[in-house]
């Protein structure tokens, strides 16, 4: 408000003076008319305003670009308005009011009176309606607001979190933000998973969860924190609502029916508070729910390592419908938060898992220009394991250091049956593979005392041993190995064991201005024992071919010097890591020991520029040489399958020399909720040696020529995620393209194969109405082989839609539907093939009772169908047959 | 026998009305010392106006300036009701909070607790007096404490530049309030004087205002010209001055342990495993919107 009071004191007898003093009314913004002011010189516009509801007046300069002066008036009456802006020669006089038309004039900036009668008319604003923001941005840090995603179908976190966009969920746990992987992920800023987020997502509830924060550029290690010169991705931690923290809370899960007999069980118990956090389940199940790769123990029971049962690896459908599983699990996670700095985590987790798996496999191999083989297999393997895993961490972090130790052990104990049949023929498998790997991590680091340059320090220790003993019926292949009479098994078994510690120390850290200079040292020590025999009706064969016993010590002496370069906005580094590397083989069967020391360089250069806060553009390079580990170090053949056999023969070290190049452009507008990566990979490697393989029946003989060979992969990954306001709704798209090219000799031919691929997927959700969601994803993939220039076979095109649709009936009662879609034209019987479930709960005050139909259609079989350039595979695998399940949840307390 | 039978009847008709009183003990359990304020009954009201226009605001504000982190910055969702003879601003969290246990006290006696962060004072402002009535709740107690004062009282710089909030031209404006130095923005697309806490007086509504240090930050977030009565709840108010209601509110975080205790409740922290009383010589920092009053 504006007051201005001049007086002239101009020479006239006095009693005129008093008497316009008398008269005189002082009119100035935000007084009313009984008041009185001076104003002399100045522009006096007296307003007479006739209103029955409040108004507001202004007096402004053109356009109202700067308010002169106001009043909010709320009765009828002459207001006096004062202006002293003697250059502007108009003005502007508007009223406006909740209940009458607005009225706008242009004045003259003269001294004068005007009128305003309000005339009635209700005022409608433009409605902005009350939500909370989906994502807000503070810093490098997103903060997804989980209610404002999740719908009342959605009962975990991470049926949530597959809607937010930027953030994708892969079925082997993994989570993605923006293209890049998210390594890091917490609780309430606690880390107690260790990178093993599964286990909360799959098991928090969204009502429990506030928010989910991504924070872009995360640096684990606090006295890094203000450091320019790290490059650091993106961590997710989930913040809880203080209704799921300070208390234990347990919930209960159980689901029977059949048929056959089937069911699903889990006890949960959850902590958190700033001091101690646990996580703690209990689960069974029988109905396909992989508990292995929530563990982060792999996906599902592999058959043995070096040798196992043959046997195909999972189709690449939902597990519910072809995991024919018995699996038991119990994990315990705790967190102790000593003090600031210090915390203390342990992680016990059991696994036992039975599995069966029943498929049909008919293979095409190209043997020669006019020969091929035919092999038509039915399977039936099946799998046992009982793992356990334990995990113990100790973390002090520190602005001033860091220091980090986990100890882990693994122990695998695993048995399989593998009956196949083959053109009439039973071939009868029996695999026992016990394993344990036990493995310390420690890492240190301090600041200098003087504040420039710190000290680091890092061990990774690891101890192992993976024996396979793997008995085939009958006892194939014996003439191979000299014997003259027919056998009723033979057994192969194989033992590898080994020691390894690679070690990193900080030598020399200078600074200046932006640019670092570091130098570090490495010692890597590698110890790998390959033990391996073959006995035919448990007699071992003569020939020397069918043993091995290899010491291998893969030794490596480096120093790494490093540039930094960095501005605000631009990071350049530039590691030239330069060593020795000792390779000495001792061969305790053939008698032979070879010692190979090389030179190798190995630079890596990358470079990071960020635009304001939504453009980042990065871009690798590196080159390193890769040497063979001890299975591929063998002088002895070994079968890796019942059909399957490797001989690397006379022993030459393997080298692979690589150049991995790659250029990534991300955007990302968090308030538009737009996000965007494009990715360019290139690795081309140079080796000393090219794959082969030979036919000798149903056996393939793997085999390596040693000679030059050149290989590359060139692909490019982009993807688009878009969130939108509009009925909850958001869209992603991801596109891949790449070649493939490399040489490969089969039965002493070489051929050149190039193999071109492209995968489309767009996913998009949206709820129509406030009582359904809907979720769809659609991908396509398709590729075509080149053999010595031709294109060979067919491009092969798969299509695959999913369609999810969760519908509220009410607040008590929801469906969920589930169908999947395949189309391949090379499929046998039926192009189009469909799984179809769905899921219905009914909450009565903390309770859900579930009734769910698995495989609603009884589709029994599903297949795949591959082709390589050279060889072709179909497989049909067994489905669930139709189960019905009856469950109920509850909340233990 | 008559007799005894008589009283025998009499004595069973007049059981009833020896009433039981029983008296329910709370237990509070925190993980680490806070402040928190109980839930009131909000059932019983007396309607003061009715809303022809009703602002959500953001808010968010530093309780504690000596956290460095993200975490200082504490957040809440306000409500501006603006009627033609009153206006009414709460914590639309902290109505929601009581409007649950309300519901939830008549079966269970579990019962959510509304957080921290949750302002606990509401603002009354009579229009034509131009009077504020300000109402604080105090944590760990029933009681309200109310004190008034003139309204109006900003005294605004109108300044160049312009912004746009929720699609709204806004101009802008500063005024130093209190202690603190504030710019506004407020748009005259909406004709009000009126805008979050205490602050009125511009040409236009008020869609956000901000200290210089961003330790206060009131951001509108909604707009709705859906009717809504203005209440004013049937509690017991404890009048008082507003020098002495500040210097009390700064005695209680400058002495949170023993304010605690002598509140009479029961409130622990769960330490390593075990149940632990908040220490009397624990102090909560005091960083209030009004700096000076």
């Amino acid at each position: 408000m504006h007051l201005l009071f001049k007086i002239h004191i101009r020479d006239i007898p006095q009693i005129v003076i008093f008497l316009l003093a008398l008269f005189f009314r002082t009119l100035c913004f935000a007084q009313s008319p009984e008041k009185n002011s001076r104003a002399t010189g100045n522009t006096v516009i007296k307003v007479t305003v006739f209103t029955s509801s409040p108004v507001t007046v202004t007096i402004s300069s053109k356009d109202e670009r700067e308010i002169l002066c106001y009043k909010s008036i709320d009765s009828s009456g002459q207001y006096v308005f004062e202006i002293n802006r003697p250059k502007l020669d108009s003005l502007e006089l508007t009223m406006r009011g909740f209940n009458i038309k607005g009225q706008k004039k242009i004045i003259r900036n003269t001294s004068q009176s005007i009128n305003l009668r309000s005339s009635e008319q209700k005022l409608y604003l433009r409605q902005v309606v009350v939500k909370a923001k989906k994502i807000t941005v503070k810093k490098d840090t997103i903060n997804y607001a989980v209610s404002t995603f999740k719908n009342k179908t959605d009962y975990t976190v991470k049926d949530v979190m597959k809607k937010m966009p930027g953030i994708k969920i892969y079925s082997n746990g993994q989570i993605y933000y923006n293209g890049e992987l998210v390594k890091n992920f917490y609780i309430e800023n606690l880390d107690m998973l260790h990178g093993n987020s599964d286990i909360a997502i799959n098991n928090i509830k969204a009502d429990d969860v506030a928010d989910v924060q991504v924070m872009e550029h995360h640096e684990p290690i606090k006295m890094f924190r203000k450091r320019k010169d790290r490059i650091n991705g993106p961590a997710i931690n989930l913040k809880l609502r203080n209704s799921a923290k300070g208390a234990w809370g347990a919930n209960m899960l159980a689901e029977a029916g059949g048929t056959p007999t089937a069911w699903n069980g889990a006890v949960t118990a959850m902590y958190f508070s700033k001091k101690m956090q646990d996580i703690s389940f209990v689960k069974t199940n029988n109905t396909g729910t992989d508990l292995a790769t929530e563990l982060g123990m792999g996906s599902a029971v592999s058959s043995g390592g070096t040798a196992g049962l043959r046997m195909q690896s999972p189709p690449d459908i939902e597990k519910k419908y072809y995991l024919m599983n018995n699996t038991n699990s119990a994990t315990a996670n705790h967190l102790f938060k000593l003090n600031k700095s210090k915390q203390i985590t342990f992680n016990l987790s059991y696994l036992n898992d039975y599995q069966k798996r029943t498929t049909s496999d008919y293979s095409r191999y190209f043997v020669s220009q006019d020969s091929i083989l035919e092999i038509d297999e039915s399977q039936k393997v099946y799998l046992n394991t009982n793992n356990l895993a334990a995990n113990i961490e100790y973390l002090d972090n520190s602005r001033k250091h860091y220091i980090k130790n986990s100890t882990k052990c693994l122990f695998k104990f695993s048995g399989g049956h593998g009956i196949i049949t083959q053109n009439d023929n039973t071939i009868d498998q029996h695999l026992d593979n016990n394993s344990y790997e036990i493995y310390n991590s420690l890492y240190a680091s301090k600041n200098h005392s003087k504040g420039k340059g710190y000290s680091s320090f890092s061990s990774n220790t690891s101890l192992y041993s993976k024996p396979v003993d793997l008995t085939i019926e009958p006892g194939l292949y014996y003439k191979l190995f000299g014997f003259e009479e027919s056998c009723k098994q033979f057994k192969q078994n194989v033992r590898i064991s080994g020691f390894k510690s690679d070690n990193s120390f900080s030598l020399l850290t200078l600074g200046v201005n932006h640019l670092k200079i570091n130098l570090n040292g490495k010692i890597n020590l590698n110890y790998q024992r390959f033990t391996s025999d073959l006995t035919f009706d448990k007699i071992r064969s003569n020939s020397i071919q069918s043993r091995n016993k290899i010491d291998y010590w893969k030794n490596e002496f480096i120093i790494q010097p490093y540039l930094i370069y960095f501005r605000q906005d631009f990071l350049m580094m530039l590691y030239l890591s330069s060593g020795y590397e000792d390779i000495y083989r001792r061969d305790g069967i053939k008698k032979g020991n070879r010692r190979v020391s090389l030179f190798n360089f190995q630079p890596y250069a990358y470079t990071e520029l960020t635009t304001g806060d939504k453009i980042k553009i990065s871009a690798l390079y590196q080159h390193g040489t890769k040497y063979d580990d001890v299975e591929t170090a063998t002088s002895g053949v070994f079968f890796s399958n019942y059909r399957s056999l490797y001989n690397y023969g006379d022993y030459s070290t393997g080298k692979k020399r690589y150049d991995k190049s790659n250029l990534t452009v991300q955007y990302k507008d968090v308030f538009r909720m737009l996000f965007w990566s494009a990715k360019l990979n290139y690795l081309h490697y140079n080796n000393n040696f090219t794959g082969s393989s030979d036919y000798y029946g149903t056996l393939t003989i793997y085999d390596r020529k040693y000679e030059d060979n050149t290989s590359s992969n060139i692909n490019s990954d982009i993807y688009i995620s878009k969130g939108f306001q509009f009925r909850n709704s958001s869209i992603s798209a991801e596109y891949q393209f790449g070649q493939q090219k490399n040489r490969y000799y089969v039965s002493g031919n070489r051929y050149c194969r190039k193999y071109d691929y492209a995968f489309l997927e767009i996913c998009g959700s949206i709820s129509p109405v406030p009582w359904m969601d809907l979720n769809i994803k659609s991908n396509t993939t398709s590729y075509s082989n080149y053999v010595n220039g031709k294109r060979s076979g067919k491009k092969i095109t798969t299509v695959r839609n999913e369609f999810k649709a969760g519908i509220a009936f009410s607040d008590k009662t929801d469906l969920n539907l589930d169908l999947n879609h395949f189309y391949n034209k090379k499929y046998d019987d039926n192009k189009n093939k469909f799984l179809l479930s769905c899921k219905m709960d009914y909450k009565i005050k903390n309770k859900i009772f579930y009734f769910t139909i698995l495989n609603i259609l009884n589709t029994k079989k599903y297949e795949e169908v591959l082709y390589s350039g050279l060889n072709y595979y179909r497989h049909t695998y067994d489905i669930r047959s139709r189960t019905f399940l009856l469950g109920i949840r509850f909340t233990l307390f | 026998m008559m007799k005894k039978l008589l009283l025998l009847i009499t004595l069973t008709f007049c059981l009833p009305h020896f009433k039981c009183r029983a008296q329910i003990i709370r237990s509070y359990l925190f993980d680490s010392p806070d402040f928190i304020i109980l839930h009131k009954n909000i059932s019983k009201f007396s309607t003061l106006d009715t809303s022809f226009l009703n602002i959500t605001y953001q808010l968010s504000f530093v309780e504690d300036t000596t956290l460095t982190d993200k975490d200082k910055f504490l957040n809440d969702i306000m409500l501006l009701q603006i009627g033609r003879n009153y206006s009414k601003f709460f914590s639309l969290k902290r109505y929601h909070n009581d409007s649950i246990c309300t519901k939830l006290l008549e079966r269970t006696f579990q019962i959510p607790l509304a957080g921290s962060a949750v302002q606990g004072y509401e603002i009354y402002h009579n229009i034509k007096n131009n009077k504020l009535t300000v109402t604080n709740r105090i944590p760990f107690s029933s009681k309200v404490y109310e004190y008034e004062e003139d309204g109006g009282t900003v005294k605004w710089i109108l300044q160049k530049g312009k912004d746009t909030i929720l699609g709204y031209i806004c101009n802008k404006a500063t005024a130093y309030f209190h202690g603190r130095h504030y710019t506004a923005c407020y748009t005259m697309d909406i004709p009000s004087h009126l805008g979050p806490w205490k602050f009125s007086g511009l040409p236009g509504l008020i869609l956000k205002i901000n200290d210089d240090k961003n330790e206060y930050v009131f951001e509108c977030s909604g707009i709705s010209q859906q009717p809504e009565p203005i209440v004013r709840y049937d509690w017991k108010y404890e009048k008082i001055s507003k020098k002495r209601w500040m210097e009390f509110e700064k005695h209680i975080y400058e002495n949170a342990g023993r304010y605690i205790e002598s509140t009479g409740e029961r409130v622990s922290i769960y330490n390593n495993g075990k149940h632990e009383k908040i220490p009397l010589t624990w102090k909560k920092n005091y960083n209030p919107i009004e700096k000076v009053y």
